[in-house]
């Protein structure tokens, strides 16, 4: 771990442009220490914060469902929470990019825009990272009668 | 900071950031490498030498930084003014343990 104790030097290292008005949002500036946020903690939120806008019906596309599925086996390789989401984490920025299936009936554009716009003010408030973009690539569009699950199973007409 | 002292700093450090509501555990991070060893035992998520290190879980309801800056000042009652790192290794909500 580099120690840098004392920020008069680092400051001397960086260039003019960048020491001024960059928030120091993750508090590391004034020797306190700094915070790390692991990248499966953005993650976990842009997973969680996409998944809830209505018209989402799942994340991962075709391919990293199936491989999802293998990988929930494998010890620290990621679980269901963060299926079809994808990110980089820096010390001040994070990049994500989520594929998705969404319901039919949904205007894409639009839900593209409202999880997006859900994603940056989940990952921005919650990590105090600053979100550079959100790729979203839709994979596939849900039908109703895809897999029947979608209505109340149907009863029995006699009873 | 002699050896003697630094297991009964970092069980400290560890209580304090275990009280902070918003911590679920203290965790070392991949294969568990963040962590004070110590004769008999090792302490996980605590490190304190000439700065200490946090590495925690979280409860997902919480805004990271204003956690982090709480932790900060609750290691800092206990360890004294030291640059204290706290790196958040996991989020995980009370009813899905992911």
């Amino acid at each position: 771990m580099v120690t840098t104790n004392s920020q008069n030097d680092l400051r001397d290292a960086v260039p003019a442009a960048r020491q001024s008005p960059a928030p120091a949002r993750l508090a590391d500036e004034n020797g306190q220490g700094k915070t790390t946020i692991a990248s499966n903690v953005v993650q976990k939120i842009a997973g969680m914060a996409a998944r809830e806008v209505s018209g989402v019906h799942a994340m991962g596309g075709g391919m990293s469902r199936a491989f999802g599925a293998i990988k929930e086996r494998i010890p620290g390789a990621g679980t269901s929470s963060t299926a079809g989401v994808s990110v980089e984490v820096g010390e001040k920025q994070a990049a994500i990019d989520l594929d998705m299936i969404v319901e039919y009936g949904a205007s894409i554009a639009d839900l593209a825009r409202a999880v997006r716009r859900n994603v940056i003010t989940a990952v921005e408030r919650m990590t105090g990272l600053e979100v550079i973009e959100v790729n979203i690539s839709v994979e596939d569009v849900h039908l109703p009668d895809d897999n029947g699950g979608d209505e109340a199973p149907e009863k029995s007409r006699v009873e | 900071m002699t050896a003697i002292h630094t297991g009964e700093l970092v069980d400290r450090i560890g209580e304090a950031v275990l009280a902070d509501p918003a911590v679920v555990r203290l965790d070392g991070g991949p294969f568990q490498t963040i962590a004070t060893y110590l004769p008999g035992r090792r302490v996980v998520g605590v490190t304190a030498a000439d700065r200490i290190t946090v590495s925690v879980v979280l409860r997902l309801d919480q805004p990271i930084p204003a956690v982090a800056a709480a932790l900060r000042e609750r290691v800092r009652r206990v360890a004294g003014d030291l640059p204290i790192d706290v790196h958040v290794n996991d989020l995980e909500s009370k009813e899905e343990p992911v």
